[in-house]
């Protein structure tokens, strides 16, 4: 009786996302008359939660021990450029598919040594200079982009060679999405970091007490360091996505997934004070904030600007209730 | 012992720099100290001035506020479309007080969520920006307005004085609103320096725990920062369209991160509690300085946003390392209290 | 007798499920010096801060100048007189030493604007007033705790107060400094204002007061005139036991091995040539006051401050301890004086807080943390030290601070060390875990011949515990005793009046 309540209470945020989830796409089938809960809707849902998605876990890194990444969407442009800049370049004429695939995942490390290179930039300046994270992600933000604007004088890459685009369309046994599996791929790596090993448990002790892991012998300089330098792979990852998806690459084509992925952080219970927050939770989340951004798409008459507004609100309305039911459960 | 204290200032490192980059300037170029430069440069002090007099408020009360740009966005619009709507033919004084009082009410939002929630207000700030953008975008349906009203028209080439160099033959005018500047700036300093409230926001600032036990009523000083941001935010939005003739929703691009950069360059502390209204303005004519000439300084355009963010980093650089070497040291000492007890004692 | 100023009257309050005031009366006379005095933790500072409106009282009424108030606001006490002098001193480390003497006042004056003529003249005359001098323009984080103290005090003097509660404040003076803090004291009350000083050191109650009261476990045990009172019903009063603890004597010590020694440790600012040899088996203890260097001491042992000459030798071998990573590599625990900040992971489970400096240890050879093992192993330290708790998953917060500070304690004898550094081990902790804590450390030299080093400066603690002490005074050992040496009044004397 006990160990389940405790379970239900232990999983209480993950009960109420489901529920969540389950009313948007409640909300979304009636008001869309039946046309949102298609398996083409779902399936587009699939393909493109997880460019925000995977940059959200870097984010979500980043907030459990403390601080926050502001840098993840000028590391994800800087990495998508760099990356599709080499793909042009070393893509061989003619090239066989296998040859093609092998090109591939060298840009893909490549675009992963762009993150960590930048994960290391902020996170030296984070943990070793000191300067509070808000800020050295704020400066490193513009640093980043601005190489990203410098490198590509304000103009996209273009005329990329196809297979990016394939990939990243390529479907498993013609349903599942390769991009859900590269998220899934995330997820669980971002996942067992977290769960079992000692990094991760230093992470949320870091964004617990600065002081007392640093009293208690943990070298925090290392663990924050490290945190940025996965935040910085996961937003390349999440950037070589976005181009392949756009078949082009530019430095401002992440601008708009900022503020979603702080909100699928504070929607999925990371508390932005540190040391509390599950993937699990990241992961409805983010398809509910896909579903609603997919879902309004379907609307001819709702602008895509009403989507700020929207994202906004949501933002702030889940904050204030995060922190009234905490208010709420701490005063029993 | 006065020179000493001004050596330990930042204002006097602040306006080294700035001396030391115009006279490089003037070297390369032979055109900074030119009457006409010397204004454009001062006009283009006006908006980020304002900006940065309010943000510093935000600063010093140890919070962040990134959606003043935001709110200058949406008073320019509202304001402007209202009067484009109503016909309005009066003094265009009232669309100022209009502005103001829009951008005091968001400004507000932003107070009173920070004061309840107790949340990092960069992440509260984020989400309203976000809802001002929307706001301005979906519901204002604003992105370009190209024909102003008459009263704000009539105000666009409303000028103070005109020179004239004459070895380039370039002129320049001085707006009249070099005048709003200078009153934000002169309200802003007295407030900080001269007012219990202004003491209460540096002690707020300091030790939040400490002010409330001294009687400051810490909620409302913050809800005040972020309100009087709001405000000159709102003012200041309307003042840009009365510079440039016209509404354009890219105004304030990355506005938020110059305007940080240059309160932090003219000395803040960014965990609150330091930092003087002369500085910031100094770190805003710093940032201008260098925006403004950075071809004549063999920088290329595109690369001007990498700029500010080295400028930042190295803005805060030197006092956060600081901070973390001192965690290592002791810095009073101890062992010359027992020295002078000595002292004493013989 | 004079007129009865502020009378607290059956005031409760709780925190959650604790109670950390049961109905205290407290009765303070116009123009008295009384003394509140109890251990750590039983209710002194949350009666202050009901006084000084900072908490509502859940039950009882305070009478001010006979009016009754079933709650005050922290406006509304200062406005009344009401002047509290908080142990962390509150002060605006931020601001100037003229602005943090007179802003306050100026606040009270309900004054809007700030006229800096004006606020160098009130702080001048406040510093004169108690006869200190300290530059006006100086930044106050700049100044040493003693000048903090003194600009605190002199904060407190300016308004028209009629009650001045001062929360330890002789904690981080010098005995000439208290000298001339009690001639402020004594001037004060000559003008008629009351002075509510809380302490717990018996030989300054002795010394000030005219009336005192006892608090124990958030309960009022007596109030009477300070003269007809000796040391030893003192005690009784506020431990609830007469002390029946023997001295310590390291019985079991090998006075031939070294275990944890150093040679003409000197950190800049902090303190010189320090040396010491811990032998296996002993309790070493060092006491000074605060800022004497010995919290400087401890964090330059533990890797927090890098030495900036010196020689560290753990079984005669010369080590390098520049990180706690270091120092927990080589088996030199520590456990730190601020509980709060520096100890414990506040949101986090009693769990997770004891395993944090072992984690590294339980990784399995996939690299996999064994949570299980973990478990386990706070098991074991929770039934030997006797922590009381619900469950290893309840958050940290659900226990008492004795209990917490045994997790703490538990941590660092997980990581089994050979040296244990202990910095203030008992503070804000009740009585009996108090004992508990003792007992079992000194249970750990005696059967595990680990060398403990003591810092702190509760002298009965220092006393009982430690079988040699050293005294530290301005970053120098000034002397090495025995405990059965000495006594309490002798230590006393040594640490605040320094040797020779």
């Amino acid at each position: 009786m006990n160990s389940i309540s405790r379970y239900l209470n232990k999983d209480s945020n993950i009960m109420r996302l489901l529920f969540i989830l389950l009313v948007t796409l409640a909300g979304l089938t009636i008001a869309t008359g039946g046309s949102f809960l298609t398996f083409g809707q779902m399936q587009l849902v699939a393909y493109l939660f997880p460019e925000m998605g995977v940059m959200s876990l870097g984010m979500m890194l980043a907030m459990i021990s403390g601080g926050i990444d502001l840098t993840v969407v000028a590391v994800a442009d800087l990495a998508g450029i760099l990356s599709c800049m080499l793909l042009k370049t070393i893509m061989p004429e003619n090239a066989s598919l296998p040859v093609q695939i092998l090109v591939l995942l060298v840009i893909l490390i490549f675009g992963m040594v762009v993150g960590s290179v930048c994960g290391v930039f902020t996170g030296t300046l984070i943990s070793r200079i000191g300067i509070p994270a808000m800020v050295a992600t704020l400066g490193a933000s513009d640093i980043i982009l601005g190489l990203a604007v410098g490198i590509t004088q304000g103009s996209s890459v273009n005329e990329l060679p196809s297979i990016l685009n394939t990939a990243v369309n390529y479907r498993l046994f013609g349903v599942i999405p390769l991009t859900t599996i590269v998220f899934a791929a995330c997820a669980g790596t971002v996942a067992f970091l977290l769960n079992k090993t000692a990094f991760g448990f230093k992470i949320y002790m870091i964004g617990s007490n600065k002081e007392a892991s640093k009293y208690s012998g943990v070298d925090n300089k290392k663990v924050l360091t490290f945190t940025y330098i996965i935040s910085g792979i996961l937003a390349s990852v999440s950037g070589i996505l976005m181009c392949g998806h756009f078949n082009s690459a530019r430095s401002d084509f992440g601008k708009s997934y900022l503020t979603p992925s702080i909100l699928i952080c504070v929607l999925a219970g990371v508390n932005p004070n540190g040391g509390k927050g599950k993937v699990s939770g990241m992961v409805f989340a983010v398809i509910i904030l896909q579903m609603l951004s997919s879902g309004f798409s379907l609307f001819q008459n709702i602008s895509d600007y009403y989507k700020n507004l929207i994202w906004g609100l949501v933002l702030i309305a889940v904050m204030i209730i995060n922190v009234v039911s905490e208010r709420r459960k701490a005063r029993k | 012992m006065k020179i000493q204290r001004l050596l330990k200032r930042n204002e006097f490192y602040v306006a080294l720099i700035i001396i030391i980059l115009s006279l490089i300037i003037q070297a390369i170029s032979g055109q900074f100290f030119t009457a006409n430069n010397l204004v454009d440069l001062t006009r283009s002090l006006i908006v980020p001035g304002m900006m940065a007099s309010g943000l510093f408020m935000v600063i010093v009360s140890g919070n962040i506020d990134v959606s003043f740009p935001y709110t200058a966005m949406l008073c320019m619009f509202a304001v402007t479309k209202l009067f484009q709507v109503t016909g309005y033919q009066g003094p265009v004084i009232l669309g100022f007080l209009l502005a103001a009082v829009i951008g005091a009410f968001l400004g507000m939002i932003n107070g009173v969520l920070a004061a309840w929630l107790k949340l990092p207000t960069l992440i509260i700030t984020l989400g309203t920006c976000t809802i001002y953008l929307g706001f301005t975008q979906g519901v204002l349906k604003s992105s370009v307005i190209s024909v102003l009203p008459e009263p704000m028209k009539n105000m666009v080439s409303a000028n103070l004085f005109s020179v004239r160099s004459a070895a380039t033959n370039l002129g320049s005018s001085m707006h009249v609103s070099i005048l709003f500047l200078i009153v934000t700036l002169l309200i802003v300093g007295f407030i900080m320096k001269y007012t219990m409230l202004g003491r209460g926001i540096y002690a707020v600032g300091g030790d939040p725990v400490a002010a409330e036990r001294a009687g400051f009523n810490v909620a409302a000083i913050r809800v005040f920062v972020f309100t009087a941001c709001g405000m000159i935010g709102g003012i200041t939005g309307l003042t840009q369209v009365t510079l440039s003739g016209m509404c354009q929703i890219n105004f304030f691009d990355g506005y938020e991160m110059t305007i940080i950069a240059a309160v932090v360059l003219g000395g803040a502390n960014i965990a609150g509690g330091s930092g003087s209204v002369f500085g910031t303005f100094l770190g805003v004519v710093l940032m201008k300085i260098i925006s403004n000439n950075l071809i004549l300084l063999g920088i290329p355009t595109e690369w001007s946003k990498l700029m500010t963010g080295i400028l930042i980093i190295l803005g805060v650089c030197v006092s956060a390392y600081k901070a973390v070497s001192a965690e290592r040291k002791v810095t009073s000492n101890i062992l010359k209290d027992a020295a002078g007890e000595e002292a004493a004692h013989e | 007798m004079s007129e009865i100023l502020l009378e607290a009257k059956e005031i409760s309050k709780h925190f959650g499920g604790v109670k950390a005031l049961d109905k205290v009366n407290l009765t303070i006379h116009k123009g008295e010096i009384h003394c509140l005095v109890g251990e750590n933790g039983c209710g002194k500072s949350t009666l202050i801060k009901i006084i000084s409106g900072f908490y509502k009282p859940d039950g009882g009424s305070i009478y001010f100048d006979s009016q009754e108030y079933p709650s005050l606001d922290i406006n509304q006490s200062i406005q009344m007189g009401i002047q509290v002098i908080y142990q962390d001193m509150s002060i605006f480390p931020n601001l100037t030493v003229a602005e943090n003497i007179a802003m306050n006042y100026e606040l009270y004056n309900k004054r809007k604007l700030v006229n800096w003529k004006n606020v160098r003249k009130i702080a001048r005359q406040a510093l004169d007033h108690i006869g200190i001098n300290i530059p006006l323009d100086e930044t106050v984080g700049t100044l040493s705790i003693a000048d903090k103290q003194l600009i605190a005090i002199a904060r407190s003097i300016l308004y028209n107060s009629k009650l001045i509660i001062m929360d330890e404040p002789t904690s981080a003076l010098t005995r000439k400094e208290v000298d001339k803090l009690f001639r402020v004291i004594r001037q004060l009350q000559e003008e008629g204002i009351s002075i509510l000083f809380v302490s717990h050191k018996l030989d300054e109650v002795f010394e000030i007061a005219d009336q005192f009261t006892v608090f124990r476990n958030g309960k009022t045990i007596i109030s009477k005139p300070a003269q007809n009172v000796t040391n030893e019903q003192f005690i009784y009063y506020m431990t609830g036991r007469t002390i029946e603890e023997e001295y310590f004597t390291a019985k079991n010590a090998d006075f031939n091995k070294s275990l944890f020694r150093v040679e003409n440790l000197c950190l800049k600012n902090g303190f010189e040539n320090i040396n010491f040899d811990i032998h296996p088996g002993e309790i070493l203890g060092i006491t000074g006051l605060l800022g004497s260097g010995r919290t400087e001491l401890a964090k330059t042992l533990f890797g927090l401050y890098t030495a900036s000459s010196g020689k560290i030798y753990i079984e005669d071998k010369e080590v390098q301890i520049r990180t706690p990573m270091d120092a927990l590599k080589l088996k030199v625990g520590y456990v730190p004086e601020d509980r709060l900040t520096e100890g414990l992971f506040l949101t986090q489970s009693i769990e997770n807080n004891m395993i944090i400096s072992n984690i590294d240890r339980l990784k399995r050879k996939n690299k996999t943390v064994d949570y299980k093992k973990g478990i386990e192993d706070s098991k074991y330290w929770i039934k030997s030290l006797g922590i009381k708790l619900h469950e290893l998953k309840d958050g940290i917060q659900t226990l008492s601070g004795g209990n917490q500070q045994k997790v703490v304690l538990g941590k660092w004898l997980e990581t089994r060390p050979k040296v244990l550094i202990l910095n203030g081990p008992t503070v804000g902790v009740d009585i009996g875990a108090k004992y508990d804590i003792h007992n079992y450390l000194r249970k750990l030299a005696e059967e595990k011949d680990m060398a403990i080093l003591l810092i702190s400066d509760d002298i009965s603690e220092i006393l009982m515990n430690c079988n040699r002490i050293l005294i530290i005074k301005s970053g120098h050992i000034t002397g090495e005793y025995k405990n059965t040496d000495l006594d309490s009044s002798k230590l006393q004397a040594l640490i605040t009046e320094g040797v020779g």
